[in-house]
């Protein structure tokens, strides 16, 4: 029983430390219910038949090449959710961690403000098109996507 | 010992006189008729089961039939509960949309800000009854997922919309 006291404390500690992180990580989370889910579902699923692609297990394979990156905070959605640089990095971030399974690149770094702000000046003019493409390349490339 | 049952043999037999004389021999089904109507009536008295709520004056905001109840604040449409669904159940014979929009209510009882997801049921012509449209935080056309006038059954096979439920998915207490 000496010992319950340091151990509680410990775990006290081990729990707050990341707060900061949290915050921002449930506030992701809050954004793709309010922000996403609605087309894409909660589960990340969507509905690829009526053109809503799916994020499960996928979304790491576009995350793992410059264009595929880029391209996934260019789409339509989160253009226009109207959420702010910070937040549209943090929401896409979340996502790709969310739902890549196994498709999350080993190295993935998080999203940068600046990055979402370099990629929403740099927008292709056909987004759709530039998804499609990429979309043939992974699936070319072997990967199961769908 | 025989005396004891001589005695029993006595007893037993004054009683079962005694009885006889005393009751009718189909009082026992008068009895038990009374005990079974009683039992049947009893419970169709006007008795007040309500535990002290007075169903009549509950206020529209805490009644999801009406717009006014917090859940409905950005709802566009008619209300489920009033179509012969419930708060979170499409009514027989229609299915939930598979898209929807989400929108944002603060319960008055918690304070808190709860997720709430707008699905429309699909599948039958429109309900009709209890038309809400309150649109809390809408925006234009062009920003489709925060616009109302929408019919969101537009992905299901059957697209005809009939109504709208209120589904929690979330509480938002992060500022």
């Amino acid at each position: 029983m000496q010992r319950l006291p340091a151990i509680v404390f410990l775990a006290a500690a081990a729990c707050s430390t990341p707060v900061a992180a949290d915050d921002s990580e449930r506030r992701a989370r809050l954004d793709y219910i309010l922000h996403c889910s609605g087309c894409h579902d909660m589960d990340g699923s969507g509905h690829p038949a009526k053109g809503i692609p799916s994020f499960q297990n996928q979304v790491g394979y576009f995350a793992a090449v410059p264009e595929g990156r880029a391209m996934l905070m260019q789409v339509p959605g989160l253009l226009s959710s109207g959420l702010s640089d910070e937040r549209s990095a943090a929401v896409t971030t979340w996502i790709v961690r969310q739902f890549s399974g196994p498709s999350l690149p080993a190295d993935f770094k998080p999203y940068t403000t600046a990055e979402a702000r370099h990629y929403r000046e740099t927008r292709p003019v056909d987004i759709t098109a530039t998804r499609n493409r990429l979309y043939r390349q992974i699936a070319e490339a072997g990967y199961p996507v769908k | 010992m025989k005396l004891f049952q001589d005695w029993l043999d006595r007893y037993t037999e004054r009683r079962v006189r005694r009885a006889a004389q005393l009751t009718a021999r189909r009082s026992m089904l008068a009895r038990l008729g009374t005990v079974l109507v009683g039992g049947a009536l009893l419970p169709m008295l006007p008795f007040d089961r309500s535990g002290g709520k007075a169903h009549a004056a509950v206020p529209a905001n805490e009644d999801p039939q009406h717009c006014e109840y917090w859940r409905n604040c950005a709802l566009d449409g008619f209300l489920c509960t009033c179509c012969g669904g419930t708060l979170t159940a499409c009514p027989p014979g229609t299915e939930a949309s598979k898209v929807t929009w989400v929108g944002t209510c603060r319960n008055p009882k918690d304070g808190k800000d709860y997720l709430v997801s707008y699905n429309d049921c699909c599948g039958k012509v429109p309900c009709g009854r209890c038309l809400c449209n309150f649109n809390e935080r809408e925006r234009p056309a062009y920003r489709m997922g925060v616009h109302n006038d929408i019919n969101w059954c537009m992905a299901n096979t059957q697209t005809m919309y009939h109504c709208t439920v209120s589904v929690i998915v979330g509480v938002g207490d992060v500022g």
